[in-house]
């Protein structure tokens, strides 16, 4: 009984971890991503991708509501059977650790890029992942508790790009919705995939201890990032202009190297310094999603014991794509198969919940 | 137990430690290093069709007193590498250099008009892709060659690297000269729809180095460079805040100065085809001298007849500058096509560089007096 209190988790701290599993990496690139097809008009393109993970946060409070004790692990497990629903768990978990193993190795790309070109990248590599490794281990409180402390950090990061505003031109920006429909949203696929990691509260929704605020807190999360990545991608484009975000693989970096701190000779090093803050905790919850699934599929196994046998296979696959462009290619063919078998598996499950009635009484 | 952690965190911390020093490379001493001022580039035609790159860096020397002077601690030096290509010069010059050069300090970047006329686009190449490279340098464009001007004596200053970095940073000031100037500022103009980039011009007249007008790009290429009276009426129709002196005069006695803060906006339209630009300057500012006008702060009259003379010679001056740009220089230097593209689409494969040149373009100008000064030191 005393275990399963300590294993709780407030809502803030559920929001804390949902945008801290997705707010990674992938923002810094996303301005490239949807300024190819859908220009200037990039940041609305964003804010329609944002159905995505409304969409999840809809299904979970379908789920949250049937079922309040049960994560999707065991729910899938109950409909689908043990063999099939294990199955899925386990595509569902190597989702978390290509998140994991992308995240690391971009980090790994752009820290020796810019910062430190005087250490070998897969050194750096086994590094980064030891950290999130450390905090998989030691378990979910600390790891709601560091989501907690850098989610402030994650604001004041993104407020220092606002500095940019007074530097752009409007004009950058213009024209608005001069684009038709079709490129819109086929932008907005493009930034779908960004929001990966929303995934992760499918897993925690039954640990919470204050049950009733999920949904608002759910939402209030996705909201974040939403706000978060169309208005970085806007002021990107706005200091930026188009013909710029083209040419550059970071175009976000730019952005924040035209702020002039007397003193300071180089901003973008300390931007890069908090940056790496934030995408380490990206990298913890990712990794510890994935030690949770496993520990689900294999009862016997503690978190701790996972969390180490699963470190040296991460850092395996995070190895095979320290370059760039094959990082990009490679996440550009397999990330949307993966968005559509969650959008499949999670509507699946949820399906199967609302015909299986009430899952409380059926119980009784 | 508390023993027992300690046992394990101080193997761990000796291990990781010695770990990352294993793991690092190209790493070297500070006495090892040389911190790079400023870069160059020129350029030689062998035959015509065949370049020599040559990319002179100015280094600092610490401790250097061999000019008998005690005082000088700092001076500098040039670096020159000479190459077939950007890359091979980096090579080359390694050859003849003690130390290696470390970027990230360098306060200027100095092409030659030769280098420019042939084109920019390598250099920005090779400059973007470094990422160590500070980006916050100033861009200029020089009349003499790189080297030349980087190796110039100025007195006071280590090198002329820090000399021509102050003379940017403070040349707004006056001539509604555009106040960021940097690479970051190339690049944001550099290959971007409906803009060509306009760089500060330096020269050196009489052993001084000296701002001397603008040179103007046609894409990566220069294609004109404007008299520095010319370039203050670009300026000021081509950047958005821009400060400087618009002088009314009579003889040479009577005159009346007005220090200006300026201020655009750009309306574009088409009528029948061709593009039709509206320029609405307004010019905010402060009367520094005035021995021309009578009762110019008293009488609103005269107050309004200061303010229409005013207009009427920014809108002389700003029209010939246009009429020249669309003779003379052939390329849209006040970036007007950007505000086609930001209206009309981008990315539509319009040769908007044409179409500006082709339009119809007006200036109305809106002068008013902001501030009269302490008095009025009037007979």
């Amino acid at each position: 009984m005393q275990n399963s209190l300590e294993n709780k988790i407030t809502s803030y701290q559920l929001l804390c971890i949902l945008t801290g599993t997705a707010v990674g990496i992938g923002l810094i690139s996303l301005p490239n991503e949807v300024t190819q097809i859908a220009k200037q008009n990039g940041w609305i393109s964003v804010i329609i991708g944002g159905v995505y993970p409304l969409y999840l946060v809809y299904i979970a409070c379908i789920l949250q509501k049937k079922f309040p004790d049960k994560n999707i692990l065991q729910l899938s497990r109950q409909f689908l059977g043990t063999f099939l629903g294990n199955f899925l768990n386990l595509i569902f978990m190597s989702n978390f650790v290509l998140y994991t193993t992308a995240v690391a190795s971009g980090l790994t790309i752009l820290l020796t890029t810019f910062i430190m070109y005087f250490m070998v990248p897969v050194r750096l590599l086994i590094f980064i992942v030891f950290l999130g490794a450390i905090s998989s281990y030691s378990g979910l409180k600390p790891l709601a508790s560091i989501n907690e402390l850098i989610f402030i950090f994650t604001i004041v990061v993104s407020l220092i790009s606002l500095v940019a505003l007074g530097k752009g031109k409007l004009i950058n920006v213009l024209p608005i919705f001069d684009l038709n429909t079709k490129l819109l949203l086929r932008g907005s696929i493009e930034s779908c995939f960004s929001y990966g990691g929303t995934e992760i509260i499918f897993l925690f929704y039954p640990l919470l201890s204050d049950k009733e605020n999920f949904r608002s807190c759910a939402l209030k999360g996705v909201l974040f990032i939403v706000i978060l990545y169309s208005s970085l991608t806007f002021l990107t484009v706005y200091y930026c202009g188009i013909d710029l975000v083209k040419k550059s693989f970071w175009a976000v970096l730019i952005a924040a190297k035209s702020i002039e701190i007397p003193i300071i000779n180089n901003f973008r090093f300390i931007f890069m310094f908090l940056w790496s803050i934030v995408n380490f905790k990206t990298i913890s919850n990712n990794y510890f999603a994935s030690v949770f699934i496993l520990q689900d599929l294999f009862k016997r196994s503690s978190i701790k014991k996972l969390s180490v046998i699963i470190y040296p296979l991460i850092i395996l696959i995070s190895s095979t794509y320290l370059n760039e462009e094959s990082r990009r290619t490679f996440l550009k063919f397999i990330i949307p198969k993966y968005t559509l078998f969650n959008i499949a598996y999670l509507t699946i499950v949820c399906c199967m919940a609302l015909i299986k009635k009430d899952g409380l009484n059926e119980k009784k | 137990m508390k023993k027992n952690k300690f046992l394990i965190i101080i193997p761990l911390l000796v291990i990781v430690f010695s770990f990352f020093i294993t793991g690092i490379k190209d790493s070297d001493v500070v006495e090892n290093l040389e911190i790079v001022a400023g870069i160059g580039s020129d350029i030689e035609y062998e035959t015509p069709d065949i370049i020599s790159y040559s990319a002179p860096l100015s280094v600092y020397i610490f401790g250097d007193t061999s000019e008998n002077d005690e005082n000088i601690r700092v001076s500098s030096a040039i670096r020159r590498g000479v190459g077939g290509t950007l890359g091979k010069t980096r090579e080359n010059r390694q050859s003849l250099s003690d130390k290696k050069s470390i970027f990230g300090f360098e306060k200027v970047c100095v092409i030659s008009e030769d280098s420019a006329v042939c084109g920019i686009g390598p250099v920005i190449d090779i400059l973007f892709r470094n990422p160590q490279l500070n980006d916050t340098g100033y861009f200029v464009i020089c009349k003499c060659k790189a080297e030349d001007m980087l190796s110039h004596k100025v007195k006071g200053y280590p090198s002329s690297s820090d000399f021509i970095e102050g003379l940017l940073k403070n040349e707004y000031n006056y001539s509604f000269f555009p106040k960021d100037t940097k690479i970051t500022d190339l690049y944001t103009s550099l290959y971007v729809e409906g803009i060509n980039p306009v760089v500060p011009y330096i020269e050196i007249i009489d052993d001084n180095i000296k701002v001397s007008g603008m040179a103007l790009f046609k894409e990566s290429r220069m294609v004109a460079k404007s008299s520095f009276d010319d370039s203050k009426w670009l300026n000021l129709m081509g950047n958005d805040k821009g400060r400087g002196i618009v002088s009314l005069q009579k003889t040479a006695k009577n005159y009346a100065d007005f220090y200006a803060y300026s201020s655009k906006k750009v309306y574009v339209n088409k009528i029948g085809g061709k593009l039709h630009f509206t320029i609405n300057l307004r010019l905010k500012g402060d009367i520094i001298t005035n021995t021309y006008f009578k009762d110019l702060s008293k009488n609103k009259d005269v107050k309004k007849t200061f303010e229409n003379e005013i207009e009427e010679k920014v809108r002389k001056n700003c029209c010939s500058i246009i009429n020249k740009m669309k003779t003379e220089y052939r390329t849209d230097c006040i970036g007007l096509g950007q505000y086609a593209a930001a209206k009309y689409g981008r990315w539509s494969n319009t040769d908007w560089n044409k179409e500006v040149l082709n339009s119809n373009i007006d200036i109305n100008v809106k002068a008013s007096i902001e501030n009269w000064g302490r008095g009025s030191f009037e007979k």
